[in-house]
């Protein structure tokens, strides 16, 4: 539990909880979707779009989530997270890479600092560590008792991931048990912050699943709930169902982060999910959370992109970006 | 009813500048211009050519944004209109008169086509002629101009749409040969804000509905018009048909009302409407008005406060809206007042004002300097009166120095009189007032519109609550309502929206389409009105005076009672009044006995008139295509309130007119008005008393109809002289009843969009 919630709430029953809600303030679809078209035309050029295609990169969660991932699989993506570019070595290491728990080990072991063996081998600026998350509580459709969601996150924990991924329980929320839901988010939380001495707490993100909560109302309500309940990230989509994420639950998510840290002082990131395959798309979701949270978002922290697919594009097209354009001068 | 915060002692982070971070689209991304545009010299364009002026007059067109020159641009005078009205009358006598509905349908799918591939050139002219953001330019702009071509060819074909629904009159021309025809030679006045739009929605209709259009924009932002031209001319559209006549501002009435002219229709401030509505008074021009008013922004606490602040900045701000824009008064419930100021001014710091051309800017410069240095002078004042005043901080670099820029500014306290409040061409200036209940809302509201005239404005209302935001679209006295939406709609209602035709579509290009013209201020007359100044002072005067004033106020307190009865009880009173006129025939001398059977089958006739027009219609519909069919996610419900304009002056029209007097009273009354009637000169006053005695028999409420006695005219005159009329009526004959009920309803059209 964030320590601010107390003033936030009278108590964590579903009644309090759904008058809180009722009291923010609503969003227009109709609006929501024109706002989201007018933002999808601005477009970073230039000098900016090399560095807005660098942010890309270092946004990335890096994702495997299919039943039949190996070791080998999980490898690869290891040392394509490292070097994204092999041809460019100062090319941004991504955030992160994403796996199922039982896939944990592995991944850690692939992203081991290479501990160089001559002091002369050492470069001045080591690559930011690509940490690993795991996705947890019985993903993707967080349908198992409590218990066993509890303790797929402290295996995951215990195996060393650096983030868990975790997924409310969409049924309790559309049912209206929304203490139920901050609960949930509340236990997880404890888990990833019962971590060893030395070790630093364990960041969660909490998947809303916008998909499935059927319109902006309620993803409004429901981000709110998961950073009530400590969330440290909200994230759009599994990836696993359709529509996975879209720009119009990103701008409503980003709209409740930004007030949320109007409200209590605390930045809480977002992660879109799903369905972003090209740097486009991603650019898009670039200027939608600078437009709609701030610049301040524009960071590993704050705000990441969850896909398998995009950054084999937005390598090319960083590549393309900083070769000098033809008739451009030279 | 004070708003704090303004001057803010709080600084508002910028969303970038707050940790000096750079921002994510720093980098300049200019649209390319197209080779030789724009020319570096425009002439007139006359019967399909390119000429010099008859005067020889040039005038430079600059840049808004730079101050630079970009073209050199001929300047037309009386004799340079007379040739294009002239060549244009050819033109139209040729070919486009007598060509069939199909084939002009032909003609402006062709120009649809072409202006459709030429869109990204038409924006970049509209970007750098009048200062629109070219992104804006190209994405609404440039493509509303091609769907609008299709609409218009659509038209073209069945220029005369059935009317509304439930219409309760069949209108005669309707089946004789002699219906809506083209008008023949319309000369179009597009205004100098937003040219390309205010441009496309009077040449378009125009042509379709059969007629030959001379355009006269300012010589100030011309470019758009003269390229348009251009593309008219490529599509093959009959040379000489669309003419181009760059003319002076302060010139325009004058040159546009003149022999060979048969219908000016004018886009601008209500002031330059009246002046050509002046002009034209008396001619054979007729005139439609689509006068740019400013209205007023509602918003409830309950609104979604996002989407309301991002439709407030995108409509009354960056001027999305224009000609019609719900600003630039925003009108707040002051619970929420201090959020919704928090959130406007974050939304107003991440506003990129700068260079059109930039595909990432906002906000562009205003269209001229002496506008932009007015709306600066009124800031100071009204700041030097103890208003606060909030802009976001200057670009990095600051602002250029020449040009016409105006930073993005909020106003608070202000008085409610303030010029600024009643300015619609004043730039990216938002006025914010509180309120703190919806009666309240509704008599600020009401007297910010009322006093820029009635009828014409518009307004944006924004609540979760859909029962509360119709509740207030249906009683502010507007032509048109957006709810819960404020800056998508290319405003242009087919239905009838009260005066300013210009909007209304291909119908205000046709005779007889519209209703009848002069009634750009709620008044519907034919010829000139007597004026009560020209009365003389002395006791007649003030017994004629204090009986004006007792009965218009009576009428006022009868309206609302009237009004709301059941439309079948109102009927029933007609009849009533009917049967009473039957039993006192005899006592009625003012009356011929040949005349009497007609007065009485009037009131029986219309007494089922009252049940039969439509209070609230509504349909799906597209803003973007002016409301003819749907093209998918932009489907609107599109809801024509119909409601009673209140206290109405009815005039005879002349000696011996009694008879139609009592018709057009009888309809106004079932429609739910209170009349004020003059009798015309000559009346006995015994049949004005037992017509009144008739009345008060038959069981209308009292003070709802006063009969006025009038021997030399000064009744008419002084009740005219009353400033609480909502409408003054000439008495029509019965063939115009039909546009006597579309006259003597405000039609509010509201627009909501669809949403989970």
């Amino acid at each position: 539990m964030v320590p601010a919630s107390g003033s936030l709430v009278s108590s964590l029953d579903d009644a309090s909880l759904h008058r809180w809600l009722r009291g923010l303030p609503g969003v227009d679809e109709a609006g929501l979707v024109a706002r989201a078209a007018r933002l999808s035309t601005r477009v970073p050029e230039g000098a900016s779009r090399v560095l807005a295609l660098d942010l890309v990169i270092r946004l990335t969660d890096l994702t495997t989530l299919e039943g039949s991932d190996t070791p080998a699989t999980v490898r690869a993506l290891c040392a394509a997270a490292r070097r994204p570019d092999p041809r460019d070595p100062d090319c941004p290491t991504v955030a992160a890479v994403c796996v199922y728990g039982d896939l944990v080990p592995v991944a850690v072991e692939a992203l081991r600092p290479v501990v160089p063996l001559r002091a002369a081998d050492a470069t001045d600026q080591p690559p930011a560590p690509v940490r690993v998350a795991a996705v947890v509580t019985a993903f993707p459709s967080g349908r198992a008792s409590s218990a066993v969601r509890l303790a797929d996150t402290r295996i995951a924990v215990l195996a060393g991931a650096d983030e868990v991924d975790m997924v409310i329980d969409r049924g309790a929320f559309l049912g209206g048990r929304y203490g139920l839901v901050v609960e949930q988010v509340t236990a997880v939380r404890e888990i990833c912050h019962a971590v060893p001495e030395g070790r630093k707490p364990v960041r969660l993100k909490v998947i809303l699943e916008t998909g499935e909560l059927g319109d902006p109302d309620a993803i409004r309500d429901a981000s709110w709930l998961a950073m009530l309940g400590g969330a440290d990230m909200i994230k759009t989509s599994t990836g696993k169902i359709s529509p996975a994420a879209t720009p119009e639950a990103a701008l409503v998510m980003l709209a409740a982060v930004r007030d949320w840290a109007t409200l209590t002082g605390r930045r809480v990131g977002v992660k879109v999910a799903g369905g972003i395959r090209t740097a486009a798309d991603a650019l898009r979701y670039l200027v939608l959370a600078e437009e709609t949270a701030g610049t301040a978002w524009l960071e590993p922290d704050l705000f990441r992109f969850g896909a398998s697919g995009l950054l084999r594009d937005v390598v090319r097209q960083r590549t393309a970006a900083r070769r000098p354009a033809p008739g451009a001068g030279w | 009813m004070t708003v704090r915060l303004v001057p803010d002692p709080r600084d508002v982070p910028s969303p970038a500048a707050a940790e000096g971070l750079p921002r994510l689209c720093a980098s300049p991304a200019l649209v390319p211009r197209p080779a030789g545009l724009p020319a570096a010299g425009y002439g007139l364009v006359i019967g399909g050519e390119e000429v010099e002026a008859a005067g020889g007059a040039t005038a430079e067109v600059c840049d808004p944004a730079t101050g630079e020159v970009l073209s050199q641009v001929a300047v037309g005078d009386g004799r340079d209109v007379d040739r294009a009205v002239a060549a244009t009358r050819r033109a139209w006598q040729d070919s486009w008169r007598f060509l069939p509905g199909f084939r002009r349908a032909d003609h402006l799918r062709r120009l649809a086509t072409e202006l459709d591939r030429r869109g990204d050139d038409l924006a970049v002219v509209e970007s750098l002629g009048a200062g629109t953001p070219v992104t804006w330019a190209r994405e609404v702009e440039a493509r509303l101009v091609a769907a609008r071509a299709v609409a218009a060819a659509g038209r073209a074909d069945r220029p005369t749409l059935p009317r509304w629904p439930g219409s309760p009159v069949p209108s005669p021309e309707d089946d004789g040969d002699d219906g809506p025809g083209p008008f023949g030679v319309v000369a179009v006045l597009p205004g100098d804000d937003a040219p390309l739009r205010t441009l496309a929605e009077a040449v378009l209709p125009a042509l379709a509905a059969g007629n030959g259009v001379v355009v006269l924009p300012s010589r100030r932002t011309p470019l758009t018009a003269l390229f348009l031209a251009g593309i008219a001319r490529d599509a093959g559209l009959p040379a000489g048909l669309l003419g181009v006549v760059p003319a002076a501002d302060d010139d325009l009435a004058a040159l546009a009302v003149r022999d060979g002219v048969d219908l000016v229709a004018v886009t601008g401030p209500a002031e330059a409407c009246r002046r050509v509505a002046g002009t034209a008074a008396g001619t054979r021009t007729a005139m439609t008005a689509r006068p740019v008013v400013a209205g007023v922004t509602v918003l409830y606490r309950d609104a979604p406060l996002d989407d309301a602040v991002e439709g407030v900045v995108g409509g009354v701000l960056a001027g999305h809206a224009l000609p019609l824009r719900p600003g630039p008064v925003l009108l707040v419930q002051e619970s929420v007042a201090d959020e919704v100021l928090d959130r406007l001014r974050w939304r107003m710091t991440a506003l990129r004002v700068g260079d059109p051309l930039d595909r990432n800017t906002d906000l562009g410069p205003m269209t001229s300097a002496t506008r932009r240095d007015r709306t600066l002078r009124r800031l100071d004042a009204a700041v030097a009166g103890g208003a606060g005043r909030w802009s976001p901080a200057p670009p990095p670099g600051g602002w250029p120095e020449r040009g016409c820029w105006l930073p993005p500014t909020l106003v608070t306290d202000l008085p409610p009189d303030d010029p600024l409040t009643l300015d619609a061409t004043g730039g990216p200036v938002l006025v914010v007032r509180t309120f703190r209940t919806p009666e309240e809302c509704l008599a600020l509201a009401g007297g910010v519109v009322r006093s820029r005239g009635a009828g014409a404005g518009c307004a944006a209302v924004w609540s979760e609550k859909g029962s509360r935001a119709l509740w207030t679209a249906s009683r502010l006295p507007v032509a048109e309502v957006w709810v819960g939406t404020g800056d998508r709609i290319g405003p242009s209602a087919p239905a009838p929206s009260g005066p300013g035709c210009v909007g209304r579509g291909v119908s205000s290009f046709l005779r007889g389409g519209c209703p009848p013209d002069g009634v750009t201020d709620g008044h519907l007359t034919d010829g000139d009105l007597p004026r009560g100044d020209a009365v003389p002072d002395g006791p007649a005067r003030d017994a004629v005076r204090n009986a004006v004033r007792d009965a218009v106020a009576a009428a006022r307190s009868a309206t609302p009672a009237w009004d709301a009865l059941p439309a079948a009880d109102r009927g029933h009173t007609l009849h009533r009044v009917a049967a009473e006129l039957t039993r006192n025939a005899d006592r009625l001398p003012g009356i011929s006995g040949e005349e009497l059977p007609a007065v009485v089958a009037a009131w029986t006739g219309l007494s089922g008139w009252g049940d039969a027009l439509p209070r609230v219609a509504a349909v799906l519909a597209d803003p973007a295509t002016g409301g003819d069919g749907r093209s998918g996610d932009g489907v609107h419900l599109r809801t024509t309130v119909t409601a009673p304009l209140g206290v109405v002056a009815l005039l005879a029209p002349g000696p011996g007119s009694l008879p139609r007097l009592l018709g057009a009273l009888a309809l106004l009354l079932v429609i739910g008005n209170s009349c004020v009637a003059v009798a015309p000169p000559g009346t006995p006053d015994t049949t004005v008393a037992a017509l009144t005695e008739a009345l008060g028999a038959a069981g209308a409420p009292s003070g709802l109809v006063t009969l006025l006695p009038d021997r030399d005219g000064t009744t008419a005159a002084l009740l005219l002289d009353h400033s609480e009329l909502d409408a003054v009526v000439t008495a029509p004959d019965s063939r115009a009843w039909p546009e006597l009920v579309l006259a003597a309803c405000r039609h509010t059209t509201v627009w909501q969009p669809l949403g989970r």
